[in-house]
């Protein structure tokens, strides 16, 4: 009896695995996207989540794309690289979803685009910001945000443009976290400042992403009397640098990073601490671009609270496939054609408006776009480049 | 030298700490013969419960450390007794086990009830700045050396004039022995639990306005603990003390003299060496183990 029973269970695996999946151009567009829902990343994950849905709601509201509704499939990667390839290897041959648009974390998106390369799929990644994802040459990824280079290149070039004295020397000092990602900043910007005239590089200080206390670097830092200080790091241990600079004296323009354009900021670091700090950011809801006033406002009133940049970006990489699906027509009867002319498209977007600014993909599916620079005044950023935005 | 003697300073205050957290540590491991691991979880819990009382009920910094060090102080009479004595005299695995386990439970715990986000303390004396010269520092850190200094002379004297101190050397030096002449040991481990765990939670009181107070805070601060008291000499109350300072002033020298890079090698390296050349510790004798 009980043999029996296995031997039925068995045969029904085996048919289910040969069953051929529904072919996704039944009146259904299926879109994936995969981010960290729970785990250390869930906070994040949620707001991608929120994001990737009310687009969805809304391009759906408008009679979705070519006549089909879109269908939103979201996996969970909790932010570990082996989770993400599960999630990304069930979306492309089981659901047989047309795009997948993904991951949080850099070292998620890197493992899953060999998954959606393999399997030819176009997978977007707006949020991820390691140089190496689009720096493989790989067809099928296409990423909607500045990498890290690009941002720590144009924070570099906006300070020595114009917060450097005229005449004089101007002195920075970097403290990094010892990973790939603070690494990367440190190495930037100190080949940038230092090719500057009058701009020299006279201290270097590392701590490890987890640190609490950082005294004795800024001590030493302190001794070369910078002028600027770079912070290479991720919020939490950002504002304990900027706390324990103001602890021991150290005044110097603070400068960082994208991570900490947020309003937890603030209440970590202590508004006093930060005023006048200068940063990168890749999203604020005071932007004047209408398609981001649009989105904030929208956002507002569904969720009762201010989206981030991760939301603005998740945003905008579904209306980029929107306008891209829209494009390829409904001539494909099979997926896999209709995956490798939506690739085409993507390749060759120009100057398309999105909440983040207009995108245009490069030879290597990476956009070229420009992040914010932002002051900290009384707890708030205001923008001061570009002028006007 | 300027910057030497700044970062002499940086080191005798996070010494402090050290050494509050290796004095917990080495007690109950030279009483109940118990390596607790989740020491750095009661300096964390005390973290939160001085979190608590200033940033919630708006209660005085001091009060709230005096508070804190109760509360803890009755959570470690608990964890004794619901933790510990039922692993004295068992193999050291299951002890080990046993203290790992209660770590991992803890943080776990503060992390569903207190969420994973790191939190902010403000108190008005990380604002109030102290200059000495050249040296700036927050009237917070001069708190931190103070406070640790009192308590340290304070457990210096129990320790050495009271009766009860009298008992937990005698528990300390051997447990028999203390319970044939009439020593109630169940209650001195309670003591010393109390006392442990209190010190461990002044400590994390203490530092939570200088840093964030977040559930992982107790691990990396545990690991140091433990140089400290192998530095120290295991069960060695003065060698605790010592080694706290040693440590925390070797880690700021080497990060303004060498390099940060190797900040977080040096005391391992002296944990390594101490191991290998004199591993009884600086201030421990050698004691045969017993058959």
């Amino acid at each position: 009896m009980k043999r029996g029973i296995i031997f039925l269970l068995s045969i029904a695996f085996v048919l289910s695995l040969l069953s051929f999946p529904a072919f996704a151009g039944k009146g259904v567009i299926k879109i994936g996207m995969i981010g960290p829902m729970s785990g250390p990343c869930a906070f994040q994950g949620s707001s991608m989540k929120k994001a990737a849905e009310m687009a969805v709601d809304e391009i759906n509201k408008k009679g979705g794309i070519l006549g089909k509704k879109i269908k939103l499939i979201i996996e969970d990667d909790e932010s570990t690289p082996v989770k993400a390839v599960n999630a990304a290897q069930k979306l492309v041959t089981k659901d047989q979803v047309l795009a997948v648009v993904g991951h949080y974390n850099s070292s998620c998106t890197l493992a899953s685009m060999e998954v959606t390369q393999r399997n030819k799929v176009p997978h977007l990644c707006p949020i991820s910001v390691a140089a190496a994802i689009t720096g493989q040459g790989y067809k099928y990824i296409f990423r909607n945000c500045a990498t890290n280079p690009m941002q720590v290149g144009q924070l570099a070039d906006y300070v020595t443009q114009n917060m450097g004295k005229k005449g004089k020397e101007n002195r920075v000092a970097i403290i990094y976290e010892q990973t790939d990602y603070g690494k990367g900043i440190m190495e930037v910007f100190k080949k940038k400042v230092s090719a500057v005239p009058g701009w020299k590089v006279v201290a270097i200080e590392v701590y490890k992403p987890g640190d609490t206390d950082m005294i004795a670097q800024l001590t030493k830092i302190k001794a070369t009397k910078p002028d600027f200080m770079l912070v290479g790091g991720n919020m939490t241990e950002v504002a304990q640098i900027v706390r324990q600079a103001k602890e021991i004296g150290l005044k110097t323009q603070l400068l960082a990073l994208g991570g900490v354009s947020t309003d937890k900021f603030v209440k970590l670091a202590g508004k006093e601490n930060i005023e006048g700090m200068v940063n990168t950011s890749y999203f604020e809801t005071t932007s004047k671009n209408p398609l981001a006033q649009k989105f904030v406002k929208n956002y507002r009133a569904r969720y009762h609270s201010d989206p981030d940049m991760f939301a603005a970006a998740i945003y905008e990489a579904f209306y980029i496939l929107d306008y891209a699906i829209k494009k390829t027509g409904v001539k494909y009867k099979s997926i896999k054609k209709w995956r490798k002319a939506l690739r085409d498209v993507l390749a060759n977007i120009k100057d398309l408006p999105g909440v983040q600014g207009p995108t245009t993909f490069g030879p290597n599916g990476q956009a070229d776009k420009k992040v914010y620079i932002v002051r900290w005044e009384n707890g708030k950023r205001v923008i001061i480049y570009p002028k006007g935005s | 030298m300027n910057t030497f003697i700044s970062q002499l300073i940086n080191g005798v205050v996070l010494g402090s700490i050290y050494a509050l957290l290796s004095l917990g540590l080495t007690m109950i491991f030279g009483i109940l013969d118990i390596v607790n691991f989740a020491q750095g979880e009661l300096y964390m819990l005390g973290a939160y419960v001085g979190f608590f009382l200033i940033a919630v009920l708006h209660i005085n910094f001091l009060l709230a450390l005096v508070i804190s060090m109760i509360v803890m102080g009755v959570f470690g009479i608990l964890v004794e007794r619901f933790s510990f004595r039922p692993l004295m005299g068992k193999p050291h695995t299951s002890m080990i086990l046993g203290t790992v386990g209660l770590s991992i439970f803890l943080m776990n715990g503060a992390i569903l009830i207190f969420g994973a986000e790191p939190r902010r303390v403000g108190t008005p004396y990380s604002d109030i700045f102290v200059n000495l010269g050249p040296f700036s520092l927050s009237m917070q850190r001069v708190l931190v050396f103070a406070v640790t200094a009192a308590l340290i002379i304070l457990l210096t004297l129990f320790i050495q004039k009271t009766k009860m101190g009298k008992a937990m050397r005698a528990c300390a030096q051997d447990l028999t022995a203390a319970r044939i002449v009439g020593i109630d040991t169940n209650r001195i481990a309670m003591l010393t639990c109390f006392i442990g765990s209190a010190l461990a939670a002044a400590g994390g009181v203490l530092i939570a306005p200088l840093f964030l107070v977040s559930p992982v805070m107790g691990l990396k601060a545990c690991l140091k603990a433990f140089v400290v008291v192998i530095l120290g000499g295991l069960g060695n109350v003065p060698g605790a003390i010592v080694g706290g300072f040693i440590i925390g002033i070797a880690e700021n020298l080497t990060a303004g003299f060498i390099s940060s890079e190797v900040k977080d090698l040096i005391p391992f390296s002296i944990l390594i060496l101490i191991l290998l050349v004199k591993p009884e510790g600086l201030f421990g004798k050698y004691i045969p183990e017993k058959v």
